[in-house]
């Protein structure tokens, strides 16, 4: 009986990262991922049903991870500064500490897959946010929105931050680097903006 | 070598094949289906060797599952490991 292989399990799994932030997901196929990879075509459809399934097992780890890490120290019961501040901090550390991983999700964001990875993931990490939002709401901390304009104001500044600083810099063109001073100073503005 | 984990009590087999659209995985489908061996099994037509992936008990033969598409007319061998 042949016995799962952790080596080619985490090589075959990199490599798919690797691939899919070069080249994107429609020029990804078993083939370069196993020349890649250093491993036959065989043995990557001995762990995966097929290209579909590899990319979606990959992401729903990765999401899974993300997600634990921006739960770290977080409880529902805390302030909305509080708690959006730490929110902001666990998510900003692991999007700096795993840039690859980062652009691979977001190359599955747009794509017809990610509905399938949104129905397994989003249900206990939404129920938790959801139940954190619905107690700041109830306290009179933040004002009721709906769900696309609170979640465009609470964290896409701070997705735009971590990008100029992957990047190195800003549209401005300076050097830019993500301290916990900026962060904190553009957290403290959402917390205001999102006031009663 | 004996405390390694072992993949699930199924066993897999993989297969180049000549099966084009849907309409041939219809045809080859049903037979498959009827191979009490075969727990499940797909087919990736977006690979280009037209994969064949079959999850069965180990009594399962590859000459069985190779025969019976070269019977209809498809090209079928195991995938090298």
């Amino acid at each position: 009986m042949r016995t799962r292989d952790e080596n080619k399990v985490r090589a075959i799994r990199q490599k798919a990262i690797q691939l899919i932030v070069k080249h994107g997901l429609d020029g990804f196929s078993i083939q370069k991922l196993a020349k890649a990879a250093d491993v036959s075509p065989a043995t990557i459809y001995i762990y995966h049903k097929d290209k579909e399934a590899l990319i979606l097992q990959i992401c729903l780890e990765l999401m899974d991870k993300m997600l634990n890490a921006s739960l770290k120290d977080f409880n529902t019961d805390m302030s909305f500064e509080e708690g959006l501040k730490i929110q902001w901090k666990n998510r900003a550390a692991f999007f700096i500490q795993y840039p690859l991983e980062t652009q691979f999700m977001e190359h599955l964001r747009y794509s017809p897959l990610y509905d399938k990875v949104r129905d397994e993931i989003g249900k206990k990490f939404s129920d938790t946010m959801g139940l954190f939002i619905h107690n700041c709401i109830r306290r009179k901390e933040i004002v009721k929105l709906s769900f696309e304009i609170y979640w465009s104001v609470a964290f896409a500044p701070l997705y735009q931050l971590i990008k100029f600083h992957t990047q190195g810099r800003s549209f401005k063109g300076n050097e830019f680097v993500l301290t916990d001073k900026i962060m904190m100073q553009a957290c403290e503005l959402v917390v205001k903006a999102l006031k009663p | 070598m004996n405390n390694q984990p072992k993949l699930p009590a199924h066993s897999i087999w993989v297969f180049r094949t000549s099966l084009v659209a849907t309409r041939d995985v219809q045809k080859i489908g049903p037979l498959l289906d009827q191979l009490p061996a075969i727990h499940r099994w797909n087919v990736c037509l977006d690979d280009c060797d037209k994969i064949l992936r079959i999850e069965a008990g180990s009594e399962l033969e590859a000459a069985t599952v190779m025969s019976l598409l070269h019977r209809y007319g498809y090209d079928c061998e195991e995938l090298p490991d």
